[in-house]
């Protein structure tokens, strides 16, 4: 009987503890649970530092592709490929890709995150190796000079 | 508790054996990459971390990726931080073996320590047969109703997890119509949905679209038969022995706190695992890693 209460008692006190104390002290303290949004001039929300978005203009740098959601990078339908490495659908899907980029940037090595998909679909990063592939492309299209884009913040 | 920290010490040198050599083979396998993307530089370097890339985060890489896939499949956390199906073949049979061998290498909460328990007890039991002597263990004799339990321990685990992925490939109607990839790799999509029910860890090989009458109903057997079916048989060892009288150690008794005890246990652990599950992954991830280098997609 004195087990059953204990255990009681110590469901009712991690509950507040864990399930209301903790959540407010750590939302309260480091306003981590904000997320890490990005606001524009006008303090708008347009999106966060750690959820990749789909940009597709030649100007920008392009992330990777993603499996996320019909079109990709669609944030509430996270999700990888799931291809595995005999895949024909991923040796075609890739095979395409580096076409492309190899008409764009003629003899450069294929960086392979530029060509993959990420488990998530919706990662945010690029490798150095694969932004240094793209530096080319944004120079010309934004008329800066290599060097500019690539000391740009 | 049981007096002998240096048991423990054995069994703990075991289970990281077991784990880094699981490290090693799943980080070299990924960061070989996939010889079937033609005109893609995976190899590492400064400005990328390279290697088979498909399912991978860039924050990650190939080093935390891989590490993650393997500590996850050693405890039963079920988590992944990047997708184990898209995995080269033999980075994937890491984590798919790490569960086949009953999520023992360090072990999954509550299920962890009585599954690399009843791997003690075979050694003890075999260790015994070797010198030819009643083996103990702590003190208590093992005799023939604790290994025939132990026996029944490691038995249905595989029992679930093949007769399920049998019946599975068997089927096109309801089972392997639900794969995301076709070849060998179908098979460790299905091998993999059970071997995780089975051993109650979560993660997925996700390719396969489990949501179904057959693979909810059969995955949720599975869960159940993996782990409540096992605690019976345990339970009756624990009891069996708590019944019986302590011996004083004797000559004959196999020490259990030395290097060649962690050998064995290691030995009997891979030897127990890979006779079960040998055959289900040379059909798997091992002609798929041969297929792969000799260029064949499906």
């Amino acid at each position: 009987m004195k087990n059953f209460i204990t255990a009681i008692l110590m469901t009712l006190v991690t509950t507040v503890l864990l399930g209301l104390i903790y959540p407010l002290v750590v939302t309260g303290l480091a306003h981590q649970a904000n997320g890490s949004l990005i606001k524009n001039q006008a303090g708008e929300v347009v999106g966060s530092e750690l959820v990749g978005q789909p940009f597709a203009l030649p100007d920008y740098f392009l992330p990777r592709p993603s499996a996320a959601g019909a079109a990709g990078y669609d944030a509430g339908a996270s999700s990888g490929s799931n291809l595995g490495p005999t895949s024909q659908k991923l040796i075609d899907r890739v095979k395409a890709d580096v076409e492309k980029y190899q008409a764009e940037n003629p003899g450069k090595p294929i960086p392979v995150d530029l060509v993959t998909t990420s488990g998530s679909g919706l990662d945010p990063h690029i490798s150095p190796a694969n932004a240094e592939f793209q530096v080319p492309r944004v120079a010309k299209e934004r008329g800066l000079g290599e060097a500019d884009v690539r000391l740009a913040p | 508790m049981t007096g002998l920290q240096r048991h423990g010490w054995a069994v703990f040198a075991a289970m990281s054996v077991l784990f880094f050599v699981g490290v090693f083979v799943t980080y070299w396998a990924e960061a070989r990459g996939n010889p079937m993307l033609a005109g893609v530089d995976q190899t590492a370097s400064a400005t990328q971390s390279g290697g088979n890339f498909e399912g991978k985060e860039v924050r990650f890489g190939i080093a935390s990726s891989a590490l993650f896939a393997v500590v996850t499949t050693d405890a039963s956390c079920g988590a992944v931080n990047s997708m184990h199906d898209s995995y080269t073949p033999l980075g994937g049979m890491v984590p798919l073996a790490n569960m086949m061998l009953g999520e023992v290498i360090f072990g999954g909460v509550g299920a962890g320590l009585y599954g690399i328990l009843i791997f003690v007890i075979l050694s003890v039991f075999i260790a015994g047969l070797m010198v030819g002597r009643t083996p103990e263990y702590m003190g208590k004799r093992i005799e023939a109703f604790d290994v025939q339990m132990a026996t029944l321990v490691i038995l249905v685990f595989p029992l679930v997890v093949l007769v399920l992925t049998a019946i599975s490939v068997v089927s096109p109607d309801f089972g392997t119509s639900q794969l995301n990839n076709q070849g060998p790799h179908g098979l460790s999509e299905i091998l993999y949905a059970y071997t995780s029910g089975a051993a109650n860890n979560g993660s997925a090989f996700a390719g396969i679209s489990a949501n179904t009458l057959w693979y909810n109903s059969t995955i949720g057997m599975a869960m159940l038969l993996g782990r409540f079916f096992i605690i019976i048989p345990v339970l009756a060892i624990a009891g069996n022995l708590a019944r019986k009288k302590a011996v004083p150690p004797s000559l004959g008794t196999f020490p259990v706190t030395t290097p060649l005890f962690t050998l064995l246990l290691v030995s009997i652990i891979v030897i127990v695992g890979a006779l079960t599950f040998f055959p289900v992954l040379s059909l798997g991830p091992i002609v798929e890693h041969l297929l792969m280098n000799a260029g064949q997609a499906f």
